[in-house]
């Protein structure tokens, strides 16, 4: 990674948690570059901070120390350029699936263009037909496939997405991956993903970010350059996955 | 099954509780009226003859009541007399007689000092009758039908009869109007001003931090004890009455929405962020759609203490409404039009939180927050 592409700049960043009977420290010098067009996932045990730098790097939370920048600004807080998708769905649950994922095109936009941009949206993520929909109708998958959706139709630069698949069952977070990793072909977006789960961050990233456990730094950086699609069982994922679990400090026996 | 639920089992609830209600009442009844009875009859002169007649139908005492001004007093004082001493069922005239006005106050102020119910019973007699024995066969009228009871608690059927009675007048009419009119003039008002104002709360830190301690000081004070003071500054009228109603529900209704907003999912919150919506376009937007069942939940809530307070409300400074019409009935001895005004104030209660319930549920579901 050559620092002139470079579209995410974490650098040294501290963040600490006031709390009794001693202050927390969760992130402890960071330091990681998310190159343009680049899918990232940063994998660290439970509790680690992960989900902590990626509220700091979306703007949600401040960092004591240390610089966060997005095409050299520094970020003071979100914003519509980099849409966060969250661990269970944030898509509101008053408004059906076509007006959630019109939820962040400007008000001002003319209402065919809205249309067009949702139908779009709703192909792409494979929910034609249910446009009408209220998210208590979906099922946990098409809930984020529609969070999906909603993040992709204000056309951002950056995804970041925080166990996207954690509220999902087993078989529906396999076919999900497959999903994102389609939809990340098709758009070119940059990705920034939080996980636990090796076998997912293998899957779908170009580098794969480890963290230590509390107070947290970047342990490795593994690259990843296999070509899409990606067999899960193939022999490089499993030996990459076997050296990222080293990295975690885990045998993966039982 | 589920349809026989739906139907018939409240049906069978309501029949029961009747049952147990006439239970109540049979249960607690006297078993018979042993008391003596007191009646009147007015003759065309000016004078009017009392009656006394024991449980068994002897007369205890006849005389002639002279109804002049001069006399007043003293006939006051005789019946006075006869009442503390017999503690009798009074029983009256018809009010049409020319001399039955000046009976009927000397009656009344000789009622007030022992109590007991006072009736006004037709009894088919030609005119030109005795007046003595006009109030002999009143008095053993009474008796026979056992018509008059000593004041008891009234059963099901009596409120009933009472019920339809007072619609027929229309009487019951014009008191519904009066209370639904004060509960939703008040509400409305606490809706308007109480939704806005927890919203701000809940957005505001410091807003909340200035207000909090007054609301939840102001809060716990039942709305009653502000009468006194509403009516003073704010006359006897229907405005007290309303401003309770005010008070009853905008507490409720604005700390419920500071709370539900407070307590609006962090991820709505950071995603409306995330696509730049903030300020009024948030409120409108995410914080009222988020906000509305808890909203609504309250409404519903703060209407039904508004029909509470409004009864309670209108027993002091108003002369219509429910409340107003239970007190002036027990005033009457009549606890058959209490307990039918008890009915109509449940039922029309019953009928609001219906109402207000289905639109809850209609709101939501138009949202498609329908809550299983």
């Amino acid at each position: 990674m050559n620092g002139t592409d470079a579209r995410i700049v974490v650098r040294g960043v501290q963040k600490t948690f006031p709390a009794q009977p001693r202050a927390i420290a969760v992130l402890d010098g960071i330091d990681l570059e998310v190159g343009n067009g680049e899918f990232v996932a940063i994998v660290g045990p439970s509790g680690c901070g992960k989900t902590t730098l990626l509220n700091c790097i979306a703007g949600f939370e401040r960092v004591d120390d240390g610089t966060i920048e997005v095409d050299g600004v520094p970020v003071a807080g979100p914003s519509p350029r980099r849409v966060f998708v969250f661990q269970d769905p944030a898509i509101f649950p008053w408004l059906n699936v076509g007006e959630n994922i019109a939820f962040g095109l400007p008000r001002t936009m003319a209402a065919t263009d809205r249309r067009a941009i949702v139908e779009r949206y709703v192909d792409l993520v494979g929910l034609k037909g249910f446009e009408d929909a209220y998210p208590n109708q979906l099922s946990g998958g098409m809930k984020q496939r529609v969070e999906y959706a909603r993040a992709l139709a204000v056309d951002p630069d950056v995804l970041y997405l925080d166990e996207p698949f954690g509220a999902l069952d087993a078989l529906t977070r396999h076919e999900m991956r497959r999903e994102i990793a389609r939809i990340r072909r098709a758009t070119g977006k940059t990705c920034l993903l939080v996980t636990h789960d090796v076998e997912e961050a293998c899957e779908l990233a170009d580098r794969i970010a480890v963290m230590s456990p509390r107070p947290a730094k970047i342990r490795e950086v593994f690259d990843n350059a296999l070509p899409h699609p990606r067999d899960p069982d193939g022999e490089d994922l499993r030996a990459l996955r076997v050296r990222i679990f080293a990295a975690l400090g885990s045998d993966r026996r039982v | 099954m589920e349809r026989i639920g739906g139907v018939v089992l409240p049906v069978v609830g309501i029949a029961a509780f009747l049952l147990a209600w006439q239970g109540v009442v049979c249960a607690t009844r006297p078993a018979s009226v042993q008391r003596v009875t007191l009646a009147f009859s007015a003759a065309r002169d000016g004078t009017a003859s009392a009656v006394v007649l024991d449980a068994r139908g002897d007369s205890l005492l006849c005389e002639r009541l002279s109804l002049d001004s001069t006399a007043t007093e003293s006939e006051a004082a005789r019946l006075r007399t006869w009442i503390g001493t017999y503690q009798p069922t009074l029983v009256g005239m018809p009010p049409s007689d020319a001399a039955s006005g000046g009976l009927r106050s000397l009656a009344d102020r000789a009622r007030r000092e022992f109590g007991g119910g006072m009736e006004e019973i037709e009894v088919a007699s030609p005119p030109g009758d005795d007046p003595c024995l006009e109030a002999t066969r009143r008095a053993t009228f009474v008796q026979q039908a056992r018509i008059l009871r000593p004041a008891w608690l009234p059963g099901p059927l009596e409120a009933f009869r009472a019920l339809a009675a007072m619609a027929q007048t229309g009487e019951l009419l014009r008191h519904v109007v009066a209370s639904v009119f004060r509960v939703a003039t008040g509400f409305t008002l606490a809706v308007v001003l109480g939704i806005p104002l927890g919203l701000a709360l809940g957005s505001f830190a410091w807003l909340n931090a200035l207000a909090n301690a007054v609301i939840q000081m102001l809060r716990p004070i039942s709305p009653i004890a502000w009468l006194p003071v509403a009516t003073l500054a704010l006359g006897g009228g229907d405005l007290a009455a309303i401003f309770l109603i005010f008070l009853a529900s905008f507490f409720p209704v604005t700390v419920s929405t500071a709370a539900a907003v407070a307590t609006i999912d962090l991820k709505y919150r950071r995603s409306a962020m995330n696509f730049g919506v903030r300020g009024v376009d948030f409120a409108r937007r995410v914080m009222v759609p988020a906000t509305l069942p808890a909203i609504l939940t309250s409404m519903r809530i703060g209407v039904g203490i508004a029909w509470l307070v409004v009864v309670a409300a209108e027993m002091l400074g108003v002369e219509s409404g429910l409340g107003y019409l239970v007190l002036d009935a027990r005033n009457q001895l009549r606890y058959d039009r209490v307990a039918a005004a008890m009915i109509v104030i449940g039922a029309i209660g019953f009928l609001i939180d219906f109402v207000v319930r289905r639109f809850e549920r209609a709101e939501l579901d138009r949202r498609g927050m329908r809550q299983r």
